[in-house]
């Protein structure tokens, strides 16, 4: 015994050192792996969280075009209600019992209107029946209590989306705005133990485990709803075992930090079901528009189950392409849902039998308006990053108008076609812009960039920069009348001058259209008829400077040389630049910014931008009517007297022609009480356009203005205006017996001093008749 | 003697016709243009191509109600926004201008209250009572920017 102890200790000895060694070494190795194992965890665990927290959904910011409204006495024609139903996929449904469908009757319209959540205030869904007269809008009834409506507001138009990089495209849901039968059949068909499980469905792993060594190849997948989410994040379809130990990890963590409800909820909307062209459809509720252009809650039962079936395999079940494989997937989904007792028996029978039900692919995918939306795009880079613009579900209400815009297009596209044709120019050769805006509030309501409106290439209303011509000089002429030392009626010297130009070889003499001295002229006609020479002398005498300024005060912000050809346009804009100078002649002398943005909210509907109405006086009441009278002058009696003939009667209108040298471009500016609209016509080759702002430009604005609800402007004068009578040929006032006198508008602080008796009536015959006829 | 009664009557006669049959020189009807003449609109016209009349006003009471509310609640942006769309649906009245330059005046943006009001005395033409709220809103605008020379001559106007 002693020496088997002895033995014992002997050997216990080396064994003691040697369990310590390892057991020490063991032990931190063991340490170490769990260290590291935990950090991996604590760092896939990062990962999942930020994932699932952060905004990651890219989604595409939302345009909008301004929502329509609807009031007693608006003008809008049935016909023009019905083409917004169209334009907001509204569906004809005699019972208008869901949001979204309407009926036309022979003078009326019943229409379900959409809810819609503005930023000033919600408006909710209603069953109206719209009454139309000759005029517009007769009466607005509401079905649902009896009552007349005064306003309503329809739900804006989506014009455009501006995708991320990835193209993927979601229409965002709640879990309470899904229908439950969505939520139990997709556990139903892909994870029945979902409610149950942590993460991962053990039991499921093995089944499919076997099925699949059983049959040979992957017949089953094991994936929870969970594991399918996180691999969706990450959208890589290895099959490597280090992505499925990563994937069942970041399930279990998911888990762990948040709800089934939460964990189903994104999976509703992250799940991926199909492919329109670029963009890739992601969710439920996006998928629901696109299948069935109708919102997800309102999808009929065999419409979930075409939806859930569809999570296996999207292009492999789509019902477009592939519609009967897509119809067996849904009964089979069918089944499983009258299995599980989601939908009653009979119930099954009758949804197995129901068409699928698709509808025709919308263009929403597609940019109907590139030229508007380009200028939406520049507008707000200014204000947001490429990325926020494109990923973070910005919401862009814009101030164009769907009406005008196609009105617009219209306009430019059968003028440019007509004139080609009518003027013998080589087809196709012929290239416009078109901006239409509301002179009230400086609104930008239509853009057209090419005379083909769907090409996204080259913007001429933004990017063609042409010598405006004469459609510089009401600038120069409010110069002199901001003087107040010239009025209407000033005699100008329209004889011919010559300039020396500094740093030029050549001298300048500018010429008249019709190559004709008119020697001494009133202001109003140099103006109405457009002469160059004395417009040149006029601006020299005001100083280029001035007339620089005046343009800057008008809107137009670029730097402008003061070369004295200035005076006669040369100097480059693009239409848009030009809209901006003659929207504030048009209101009255108040600049204000155009605008094609009203607001910009996140994807929760708050605001981050606005961009609200602002106002600047820049010319006085009296100077601005004054330019007004000119501009309308040149409607009736000036170079665009032809005007009338084209326009709708007793529209009066003012506006400026405009044509540059060689007959290169042709312009022209107009407006109507309530509408602006500048219009562009030239060759992209800058080879002459053969046509002046008459023939040309003033075309196409004519039948724009024949389309839209245009009034005739307001030529009544302000306070300080009084009417005069004028002999025109001396520039002095004379009676209004006479029989060339015409009647003109006059500051009241700045008249012609001088008295002018009638012309030719010298004779002492006529004087005899004449004091008889005072006598008599 | 017929013939010496006769010529002086014969004058006298011809001198009568001719006074009465002249046709007052501003009636002879010209083809010419360049007359002028200024047919002015009445405010009042509802004819569809003359200008607009302003419009109904029910249409915009609820938006102007609303706007008064959120402006009390201290909501002063949407109620600005409520009144740009009131403006939208009509333009020219000078009274949603008028109450959008209140709005600013809450806002402390004095310059905007006071442009606002001056745009609408544009649309207020024989509208007195808006045209003098307008200059009194003007006068204290001006006042706030110290423009004490530009809101003596606003409060001038109020009178006038």
């Amino acid at each position: 015994m002693k020496k088997k102890s002895s033995k014992r200790r002997s050997r216990a000895k080396p064994k003691k050192k040697k369990s310590i060694f390892t057991s020490r070494w063991s032990w931190l190795l063991l340490l170490s792996l769990i260290i590291i194992f935990s950090g991996y965890v604590l760092y896939l665990d990062y990962i999942i969280r930020d994932r699932f927290e952060g905004n990651r959904w890219e989604i595409p910011a939302r345009v909008y075009a301004s929502p329509l409204e609807i009031y007693r006495g608006a003008p809008v024609s049935k016909n023009e209600f019905l083409q917004e139903l169209k334009r907001l996929n509204y569906r004809v449904n005699p019972r208008v019992h869901e949001e979204g469908s309407y009926q036309a009757h022979s003078d009326s319209v019943t229409v379900h209107t959409r809810s819609f959540q503005f930023w000033d205030g919600k408006e909710a869904a209603k069953k109206l029946t719209i009454q139309f007269s000759d005029t517009g809008i007769a009466l607005i009834k509401n079905l649902q209590d009896r009552s007349a409506e005064s306003l309503v507001r329809m739900d804006p138009v989506h014009i455009a989306s501006i995708y991320p990089t990835q193209n993927e495209d979601r229409i965002l849901v709640q879990l309470k705005d899904t229908p439950a039968l969505l939520q139990e059949s997709l556990i139903a068909v892909e994870d029945r133990k979902f409610r149950e499980h942590a993460g991962i469905d053990y039991l499921a792993i093995l089944r499919a485990l076997a099925a699949n060594l059983k049959a040979g190849k992957t017949v089953q997948g094991g994936s929870t709803l969970t594991q399918q989410l996180v691999k969706n994040y990450f959208l890589s379809s290895e099959r490597a075992i280090s992505r499925k130990i990563n994937e069942a990890i970041m399930s279990i963590l998911l888990e762990l930090h948040y709800s089934k409800d939460d964990v189903i909820e994104s999976y509703l909307n992250e799940v991926y079901l199909g492919q329109d062209g670029q963009r890739s459809i992601n969710g439920f509720g996006l998928a629901s528009q696109f299948y069935f252009g109708r919102p997800l809650k309102t999808l009929q039962p065999q419409q979930v189950a075409l939806l859930v079936g569809m999570v296996k395999g999207p292009s492999y079940y789509d019902p477009r392409r592939h519609p009967q494989r897509a119809k067996k997937r849904r009964n089979l989904v069918l089944k499983l849902m009258a299995e599980d007792g989601l939908i009653t028996d009979q119930s099954f029978k009758k949804y197995q039998q129901a068409p699928l039900g698709i509808t025709k692919v919308n263009e929403t995918a597609v940019t109907v308006y590139p030229a508007y939306l380009d200028l939406v795009k520049r507008q707000i880079r200014r204000d947001y990053k490429d990325e926020d613009l494109s990923s973070a579900g910005l919401r862009i209400f814009t101030t164009m108008n769907t009406q005008i815009q196609q009105q617009a297009e219209k306009s430019l596209s059968r003028s440019v076609t007509s004139l080609e044709k009518g003027y013998r120019l080589k087809d196709n050769s012929l290239q416009g812009a078109v901006v239409v805006t509301d002179v009230n509030n400086a609104e930008i309501l239509a853009v057209v960039g090419d005379r083909q409106p769907r090409f996204t290439g080259f913007n001429r209303a933004l990017d063609a920069n042409r010598n405006i011509g004469s459609l510089v000089k009401p600038a120069v002429y409010l110069t002199a009348l901001k003087s107040s030392q010239y009025h209407l009626s000033t005699l100008l010297n329209d004889e011919p001058i010559t300039i020396r130009q500094k740093g030029k070889d050549t001298d300048w003499t500018p010429q008249n259209y019709d190559k004709i001295d008119h020697g001494d002229v009133p202001l109003y006609l140099a103006l109405t008829h457009s002469y160059n020479v004395a417009t040149v002398r006029l601006g020299l005498e005001l100083g280029l400077d001035n007339v620089i300024n005046t343009l800057h005060d008008l809107g137009v912000h670029r730097d402008i040389k003061p070369y004295p050809s200035l005076l006669l346009g040369a100097v480059a804009m693009s239409p848009l630049e030009v809209t901006q100078f003659y929207q504030t002649l048009a209101n009255a002398g108040f600049y204000s910014p155009l605008r094609s943005i009203r607001e910009v909210l996140d994807v929760k509907g708050q605001p981050l931008s606005r961009y609200p109405l602002s106002v600047s006086q820049v010319v006085n009441a009296e100077d601005s009517y004054l330019t007004k009278y000119l501009l309308h002058q040149v409607t009736s009696i000036g170079t665009a007297s032809t005007l009338p003939l084209y326009l709708r009667q007793d529209l009066q209108v003012a506006g400026k022609t405009g044509t540059t040298d060689d007959l290169r471009d042709s312009w022209y500016a107009g407006y109507s009480q309530d509408y602006l609209s500048v219009v562009w016509l030239g060759r992209d080759d800058d080879q002459p356009a053969k046509l002046t702002g008459a023939q040309g430009a003033m075309q196409v604005w004519a039948s724009l203005f024949n389309q839209l609800d245009a009034r005739s402007l307001d030529m009544s004068p302000p306070s300080k205006i009084e009417m005069l009578w004028i002999d025109p040929v001396s520039g002095n006032r004379t009676d209004e017996a006479c029989a060339n006198a015409i009647q003109l508008p006059f500051k009241n602080n700045h008249q012609p001093n001088e008295y002018i008796s009638c012309e030719g009536e010298s004779d002492s015959g006529s004087d005899i008749l004449d004091w008889l006829n005072r006598v008599f | 003697m017929l013939k010496k009664r006769f010529f002086p009557l014969l004058v006298f006669s011809f001198v009568f016709l001719s006074s009465c049959s002249s046709v007052p020189r501003q009636d002879v009807p010209v083809e010419d243009r360049t007359t002028g003449r200024i047919d002015i609109p009445s405010a009042t016209s509802s004819d569809n191509k003359r200008s607009a009349p302003v419009g109904d006003p029910i249409v915009i009471a609820g938006l102007q109600q609303d706007a008064i509310e959120l402006n009390k609640k201290g909501e002063s942006a949407k109620a600005a926004a409520v009144l740009e769309r009131a403006i939208r649906i009509q333009p020219r009245n000078p009274s949603l201008w008028h109450q959008l330059a209140e709005v600013r005046y809450s806002q402390q943006q004095y310059a905007q209250a006071e442009s606002l009001a001056l745009r609408s005395n544009g649309y207020a033409a024989l509208n007195t009572e808006i045209r003098r709220k307008n200059w009194l809103l003007i006068a204290e605008a001006r006042s706030k920017l110290g423009n004490m020379e530009g809101a003596r001559a606003a409060r001038k106007m109020v009178t006038e």
